[in-house]
């Protein structure tokens, strides 16, 4: 090899800056006590990870809102959130639809039969109004009507007795309570309010909604404290699509709706797992392979998954010794960033293939190239640590402690466990031949340079860029589109868009949700939604059921006596205290409608929530959010997370440009004036992988951006590579090894059918290849060093 | 109240003497015209008020729409039960309309209504468990409510009658009894707009 390889004497040309190098003598006892000491480190550590790992295990976290910055997070938004998210996640709502009500019924029981052995507990359909009526009942003398209330403030003595007889003479009451309970049926009418929440209603044994020509059967389920396991979601997900898939069989015209988060969670979990066995398997398997062709043998192969391993280990706790909580997307795109650890190792690798340099001798050789390396691609990473983003600073933290870790294992013990010499295998053989051209400063070449920028920049100019949070998540089609007619259906809330209430007081609580309400009305016959679930629906403030408890009083009391003439019962209704939070809460009606009460705060505030319906469209959003006010805040989740993602997003371009400046000064004092020979490669990569978006009409995302940080990183180390080792072929076998395994590992995510990991994976395979292709072409002649070449 | 009631319909029951039969038997003692008109009497005994409440009017049954319930004594007020809405007037003013679509309830008391006053026996099975029999060509149902929210309203209903509904006993949840007795009936294949729309 050495022989074919383009001469090592450029290599070895310079020897003055060796005694700067912090990289100790393989052979001396200090190398060898220092090699025992990070032996004696790693393996505490690992002991320490394996007897935490319960520990950690319980310290991930995957709400989104953790990566906000502190001083953003709103504790009530959040908390509003967290109490809907647990209403809703445990739940499965199916609609079974026919043309003909008994017939859907009919399938209702056979699903209902055919998903008896799944965890689900089904919820009964209960008594509806007629059950809440009874936990209402002591309170009815504040419980009026709006229209009642406008009529009794007129009504005299013969008024109210017309009603009574009205009523008394009806067939029936409405409310089921005896006449003389209810003698004006203002207390029935107060509850027939209720009912106009929602437009299920019971239909035989079950509760249904009729939409259109179809009759939907409504079954509700509940999963039980195993919802959160993700094989009991796919237990449910799979036994249901089933039992609706053999339900159609039997009779085609019924029409079944799904809606329920565990089935997007399960959905979501089945994608990610095929496209992680399909795209990581083969990713694993294709680097591996690359490893044990390109040099031989199964020692490289184990040296390469020790130095990953090691960086993983330190990076893992070194995160969870830093942060008391860590993010579950920090895991992720960490352990992608600490990809770049393996570099080291394959140079090291690679730098032995057919050289019987003395070990010692040829680690230090190499030590200054790759601790250039190290502290740029650390530098590149610590930029994302002055974000005020915790989330970005966990990532930075992660990967910046694996890259470490990485570099001093490949020095501390490489020159101990690698071989002296690899034999060159033909692949290696094969790369370390590849001639690649170099710039050249003539007319051909700024011709063809000169075009390309025009290209590029045409094609910068269709770049586009996307916060949507939605990219994060692929929803599956179908499940949507089901999820979104069942909520259409049965007027069912969005969890997206509400307001959270908050006051001093639980009443003053519920007078600004009424006052809220009121406005929210107006709104409603402006047609900008179709209704909202707001407490007070249910539970009137204080100071109106006192107001209407007192005007009724006033006007029973004049009319008891002709009352008690007439039909001798006092209309009278007892005299209770005004309903309040704690005693509703407790009543049927506050169980069912709890999530609409978050309850005291961390600041001794209270707070409730008021939900949307039928809200969609900017505009009418628009016009929606204005009612917010004093203790009225307007949460707009979807805005406030993609808001959230723009941010990140622009902070991050401000750290890719920084670890820019970073690099260039770490690199300056070594390479003076040919530092850009090392940042070119990379930023020139950067400019035509954008361009490539552009013209591929794939938005700019967040995760791009910290897919162009990878670039920078990497790029940076085959600049670096280049100048040390000038037309080395070993240097060309390392960094093509390096470029390959990151394609492997992280560029293959273009494969993925989540937008945001397709962008991701894209923005790595185009930077990383073009970093890689352009990195050897201003390679300079000699080897590099304070400015020289 | 209860505790009359029950000797009461032993008595009735025991009195009339009838074979249970299924309802299908029942339908085929009944006029299917699609009008159905004729005065009524009402007595509603209601729980803690001593004496009985007496009121009565006519009314019409429009198979196709719906049903007209037209109280002349003790005064004048008249309640059209549709499937979509109840709507109650009194003195030339509405004084209530409960709407099926925004009081889904409503859909369904209104349906037991229309049903139970067209003697619709399939809708009514829908929502009671029907116990029906037969004596020449006289007929008795007997109506429990299958649903717990309807429980909540009417614990029982009891029809009888011949070619037509002539006796209903609605036993409210509350305990309220309402006892309709039909007489002067008279079927017939039209009903003209004045009639169904007079107040």
């Amino acid at each position: 090899m050495s022989k074919a390889s383009p001469g090592r004497d450029n290599a070895t040309a310079g020897t003055g800056w060796r005694t700067l190098l912090p990289a100790p003598l393989p052979a001396s006892p200090l190398t060898t006590v220092l090699a025992l000491l990070w032996l004696l480190l790693t393996l505490a550590l690992l002991g320490w990870a394996v007897a935490a790992r319960q520990d950690w295990h319980s310290r991930i976290d995957v709400d989104l809102f953790a990566l906000l910055p502190h001083s953003e997070r709103d504790a009530r938004a959040e908390a509003a959130l967290a109490a809907l998210a647990q209403h809703g996640e445990r739940r499965l709502v199916v609609l079974v639809g026919h043309r003909d009500a008994d017939r859907a019924d009919r399938a209702a029981q056979t699903l209902t039969r055919m998903l008896e052995p799944l965890p689900l507990m089904a919820e009964h359909a209960g008594a509806g109004l007629a059950q809440l009526r009874d936990g209402y009942l002591p309170y009815r003398a504040g419980l009026l009507t709006a229209a009642d209330q406008a009529w009794l403030t007129h009504a005299d003595t013969g008024a109210l007795l017309e009603r009574a007889r009205a009523e008394a003479y009806a067939p029936l009451s409405h409310s089921g309570l005896a006449w003389r309970d209810d003698p004006f049926g203002f207390f029935g009418r107060w509850l027939s309010t209720l009912a106009a929440t929602s437009p299920v209603r019971p239909h035989g044994a079950h509760l249904g909604v009729d939409d259109g020509d179809l009759h939907y059967t409504l079954l509700a389920y509940t999963l039980d404290d195993s919802a959160f396991s993700l094989s009991v979601q796919r237990s449910v997900a799979d036994g249901l699509a089933a039992a609706i898939a053999s339900l159609q069989a039997s009779d085609p015209e019924v029409r079944v709706l799904r809606a329920g988060v565990v089935l997007h969670a399960a959905a979501a979990a089945q994608q990610a797992e095929n496209e992680m066995s399909t795209i990581g398997l083969g990713s694993l398997l294709g680097a591996l392979a690359m490893v044990v062709l390109v040099f031989g043998g199964l020692r490289p192969l184990a040296l390469m998954l020790l130095t990953l391993g090691v960086a993983t280990l330190y990076a893992a706790v070194l995160t969870w010794a830093v942060y008391p909580r860590v993010h579950a997307l920090t895991l992720v795109f960490g352990a992608s960033l600490v990809g770049v650890a393996v570099d080291y190792g394959l140079h090291a690798l690679a730098a032995s293939i057919d050289d019987d340099t003395p070990v010692a001798e040829r680690y230090r050789d190499l030590a200054m190239g790759m601790f250039l390396a190290m502290i740029t691609t650390v530098a590149a990473y610590f930029g994302l640590m002055l974000t005020p983003f915790p989330g970005l600073a966990q990532m930075a933290v992660f990967a910046g402690g694996g890259i470490v870790a990485a570099w001093l294992t490949v020095i501390f013990w490489f020159p101990f466990l690698a071989p002296r010499t690899l034999r060159a295998t033909c692949g290696a053989r094969w790369i370390a031949g590849w001639r690649w051209p170099r710039w050249r400063n003539d007319r051909r070449t700024w011709g063809i340079a000169a075009l390309l920028a025009l290209l590029t920049g045409a094609a910068l100019t269709q770049l586009t860029v996307n916060d949507d949070v939605r990219a994060l998540v692929t929803i599956d089609p179908q499940l949507g589109r089901e999820h979104q007619q069942a909520g259409r259906i049965l007027g069912l809330p969005s969890p997206a868009q509400m307001f959270v209430v908050s006051g001093d007081t639980p009443a003053q609580v519920l007078e600004r949700t009424a006052a809220l309400a009121g406005r929210l009305d107006e709104r409603v016959r402006a047609g900008d939604l179709s209704g909202y679930d707001a407490l007070t629906q249910w539970l009137p403030d204080p100071a109106r059921q006192q107001a209407d408890q007192r005007l009724l009083a006033t006007r029973l009391a004049a009319a008891a006596p002709a009352m008690i003439e007439e039909f001798g019962i006092d209309p009278r209704p007892p005299a209770n205290p005004p309903l309040d939070v704690t005693r509703w809460l407790s009543q049927p009606a506050g169980k069912a409608l709890a999530h609409l009460w978050l309850g005291r705060g961390a600041d001794g505030r209270y707070a409730g929530v008021v939900l949307l319906k039928g809200l969609a469209g900017n505009a009418h959003l628009a016009r929606v959010a204005v009612l917010a006010g004093p203790g009225v805040d307007w949460i707009d989740k979807p805005a406030q997370v993609s808001e959230l993602m723009a941010r990140y997003r622009v902070l991050l371009t401000w750290v890719l440009l920084a670890s820019y400046a970073a690099c260039a000064l770490a690199l300056v004092w070594r390479y003076g004036r040919a530092t850009w020979r090392m940042l070119l490669p990379p930023a020139l990569a950067t400019v035509l992988t954008l361009g490539l978006l552009g013209l591929t009409g794939t938005p700019l995302q967040l995760l791009g951006l910290l897919a162009l940080l990878l670039v920078l990183g990497v790029g940076v180390d085959y600049g670096i590579f280049h100048a040390e080792h000038p037309g080395d072929g070993r240097m060309q076998v390392a960094t093509t090894l390096s470029a390959i395994s990151t394609i492997l590992s992280f560029g293959l995510l273009a494969f993925s059918n989540t937008p945001a990991l397709h962008a991701f994976g894209l923005t790595t395979l185009s930077g990383v290849l073009l970093a890689w292709l352009i990195a050897p072409l201003f390679r300079p002649v000699r080897l590099v060093q304070d400015g020289k070449t | 109240m209860r505790r009359l009631i029950v000797p009461l319909l032993l008595l009735l029951s025991a009195a009339s003497a009838l074979a249970e039969v299924p309802l299908s038997q029942v339908e085929q003692r009944l006029d299917r015209a699609r009008a159905v008109r004729g005065e009524f009497v009402q007595t509603r005994e209601l729980v803690g008020v001593k004496k009985p409440l007496r009121a009565s009017g006519r009314f019409l049954v429009d198979r196709e729409r719906g049903v007209v319930w037209r109280t002349d004594k003790p005064f004048s007020q008249s309640m059209r039960i549709t499937r979509e809405r109840i709507v109650q007037r009194s003195g030339g003013q509405e004084t209530l309309r409960l709407d099926a679509q925004r009081e889904p309830v409503v859909g369904t008391i209104g349906g037991v209504l229309f049903a139970l006053f067209a003697g619709d026996f399939n809708a009514l099975a829908a929502h009671f468990e029907v116990d029906a029999s037969v004596a020449g060509p006289r007929w008795q149902v007997k109506l429990k409510p299958r649903e717990v929210a309807l429980g909540k309203l009417v614990t029982g209903l009891t029809l009888d009658g011949a070619g037509t509904v002539q006796h209903i006993v609605l036993t409210g949840a509350g305990g309220d009894i309402t006892r309709i007795e039909f007489s002067g009936v008279t079927v017939g294949d039209t009903v003209d707009e004045a009639e169904w729309l007079h107040e």
